[in-house]
């Protein structure tokens, strides 16, 4: 069994999975979010506070010999991590452990300065004026606050891609099994909707949703076998207890009309009724059978141009002798998978109606030709046509369009078509050929 | 005169078949069952067998398969009610020569036992056959009619052909559908009377009688002379 990524993804079960995976992601973002936002606050407070803490070492409400101060600090601290810069008050740098560059505003307030503006390292910067109008700048090394924010961004994609990853995989898995039992189930309803009502939907062990529905169904469709079993014992019954003794009444009409010297029109006519209750009986029991086939293994694929051409062949003198022309256009290359007798059958009621209800000298045409993925075969007359309100009808048993219900008949001729096109799984349509009708059998293509 | 075994347990059924072969000449024995009928098959040698499908203790085909199995392989024409393409093909597969729905006409079901008995000498093929005025060429497919050249289409000649190895019969629109046409469904009412008439058009000669008769809701008879 193939099973497309397209017909996986559009499982239910692969759905709720992506989307809990979605909203596991988002959730460890946004975890992952708090956590470095609580700790970045926290660092820099705790920088601040040693920026502050540094500020005071240095005493800047005494601003005289700052700067020997402050070189005095660079000099003994060996951490590294701080930088001290004094600057005049017209903004010369007296001494300092870096190169400040711009303005020394804001004042009292740290700031950061990101990393390669003034040094190689991202810096938190506070700025204090002195009482004489210089300015003390401390400075202090961030970097372990970029690093964390770099560890989280990593920590937060490798664990985002790892949960999108194992989600998909997860959703692909858990979806597969479903949509296997989803396809059996699929196929079996489309054999138990050809006419394969010994079928039954697929259980499992599990006994879950799919289960209850699927026995649900199989105890329909058990219902539905018994009572077409019944039908069918009916009709084989009726097969034998109505149609044999009609069979024998009209035995001994034609006995007696034997074993009369001169023919006496009543007894004809009689047997001509019986004749006709008989074939209509036939036709009837015709249809029961095709409506209850189920004829896969017989169909083959060919080129029904051919058989087309027989059946104008047969009926080519029944038209001839309404001064009717028969004709026909294939197009080469359409190939259809079918039982030919059957479709033979088929096309012939159907050009049977065409001749029968267009009017004399004029044609009827064939065709069979590609339709995008699909094959026609259409028999197009110039007639009455048969209503749009009719058309569904018409399909039914002894039901006959308007224009119809004078001509000779049995009004079971569509039923019988529409049957041999259930059977093949093809489309009976009827359109309008404005003016006549266009009856066609719609039927896949090979592929 | 052929010798006929008639397995039939529908006394009506029986009573047409026997007396139809019995008009025809032929030599009958009748069986009720199959048990009866496989016994009967096995004791003698019978030219041809007509077999109910439905018989109370087996089913015609199972009858039909076991003579074949055992190496009886005298004709049969199978008899039934179902009237299905598929259960044709089930009876002939199963080894039945040829297959015949119910109700049918008594004289339908003589025509297709002629049918059977004369299968063997067909296949032989004499290369002429002269019925009254009619002369057919089979190998080369040419038709006289009262020593005029009559010109026909392939499916006009089988036609003329089946009547003319059948003459002075009456076949039915049926049968001729099946024989000539090979199909198996019933054919609308003027289809085959529009062939025929055709035909009919074609063997038209002055001084002639038209060789082709209408036996009203029975079918044609191709007349002997």
């Amino acid at each position: 069994m193939i099973m497309r990524l397209r017909d996986v993804v559009h499982t239910t079960t692969f759905r709720l999975t992506a989307a809990l995976g979605v909203i596991f992601v988002v959730a460890v973002a946004a975890l992952l979010a708090l956590t470095f936002a609580l700790a970045q606050r926290e660092l820099i407070y705790r920088t601040d506070r040693v920026l502050q803490r540094e500020v005071a070492r240095l005493d800047v409400g005494a601003p005289r010999h700052m700067a020997d101060r402050v070189r005095d600090v660079i000099e003994h601290t060996a951490s590294g991590l701080n930088f001290y810069v004094l600057l005049a008050p017209d903004g010369r740098q007296v001494i300092g452990s870096l190169s400040w560059r711009g303005a020394a505003l804001p004042l009292d307030h740290a700031f950061d300065v990101p990393a390669g503006r003034l040094t190689a390292v991202p810096l938190r910067v506070l700025i204090v004026p002195l009482g004489d109008g210089a300015r003390l700048v401390v400075a202090r090394d961030v970097t372990p606050v970029a690093d964390l924010r770099a560890s989280i961004l990593a920590t937060f994609l490798w664990s985002g891609g790892a949960v999108i990853l194992l989600a998909a995989i997860a959703a692909v898995a858990l979806s597969l099994r479903p949509l296997r039992r989803i396809h059996q189930i699929r196929t079996s309803a489309q054999r138990i909707a050809a006419g394969d009502l010994a079928q039954r939907m697929p259980v499992s062990r599990w006994h879950d949703e799919l289960d209850v529905v699927s026995v649900t169904i199989n105890a329909m469709v058990a219902d539905v076998e018994r009572l077409m079993e019944q039908v069918k014992g009916t009709t084989d019954a009726i097969a034998h207890d109505l149609r044999t003794p009609l069979g024998h009444l009209r035995m001994r009409l034609r006995e007696v009309q034997q074993g009369q010297d001169r023919d006496d029109p009543l007894l004809t006519q009689a047997i001509g009724e019986l004749d006709a209750v008989l074939a209509r009986f036939a036709a009837l029991l015709r249809i029961s059978e095709l409506d209850a086939t189920v004829r896969r293994a017989g169909l083959v694929w060919f080129d029904p141009a051919p058989m087309l051409e027989a059946v104008i062949e047969l009926y080519a003198p029944l038209a001839e002798e309404r001064d009717m022309t028969l004709s026909l256009q294939a197009a080469p290359g359409c190939r259809i998978e079918g039982d030919a007798a059957l479709l033979f059958e088929a096309v012939g009621n159907l050009l049977d109606n065409a001749i029968k209800f267009s009017p004399p000298g004029g044609c009827v045409e064939l065709g069979v030709a590609r339709q995008g993925d699909r094959v026609a075969i259409t028999v197009r007359d110039h007639g009455p046509g048969i209503a749009m309100a009719e058309r569904e009808d018409v399909l039914r048993r002894f039901q006959r369009g308007a224009a119809a219900r004078h001509a000779p008949g049995s009004g079971l001729g569509l039923s019988l078509v529409a049957a041999i096109a259930h059977l093949h799984g093809f489309t009976l349509h009827l359109d309008d050929a404005t003016p006549g009708l266009i009856a066609g059998l719609l039927a896949p293509g090979e592929p | 005169m052929a010798a006929v075994l008639v397995v039939e347990d529908d006394p009506q059924a029986a009573r047409y078949i026997l007396g139809r072969l019995t008009r025809d000449g032929h030599a009958l024995l009748h069986a009720t069952t199959g048990r009866e009928a496989l016994a009967h098959a096995r004791a003698g040698r019978f030219d041809i067998i007509t077999l109910d499908r439905m018989l109370p203790d087996m089913d015609g085909l199972a009858l039909v398969a076991r003579l074949r199995a055992e190496r009886i392989m005298t004709p049969v024409l199978l008899i039934s009610s179902l009237s299905d393409v598929d259960d044709r093909i089930a009876g002939l597969r199963a080894g039945g020569d040829d297959y015949m729905v119910k109700p049918f006409s008594p004289d339908e079901m003589a025509m297709r036992v002629e049918v059977l008995l004369r299968r063997g000498q067909d296949d032989a093929g004499e290369g002429r056959l002269t019925v009254g005025a009619l002369d057919l060429d089979l190998i080369n497919r040419k038709v006289w009619f009262g020593g005029e050249a009559v010109d026909l289409l392939p499916k006009e000649f089988r036609l003329l052909e089946f009547l003319a190895r059948h003459a002075g019969q009456v076949i039915g629109r049926r049968m001729i559908f099946e024989q000539v046409w090979g199909h198996f469904f019933e054919p609308s009412d003027n289809l085959i009377n529009v062939h025929i008439g055709k035909l009919r058009r074609k063997l038209e000669r002055p001084g002639l009688p038209a060789p082709i008769q209408t036996i009203k809701g029975e079918g044609y008879r191709l007349d002997r002379a």
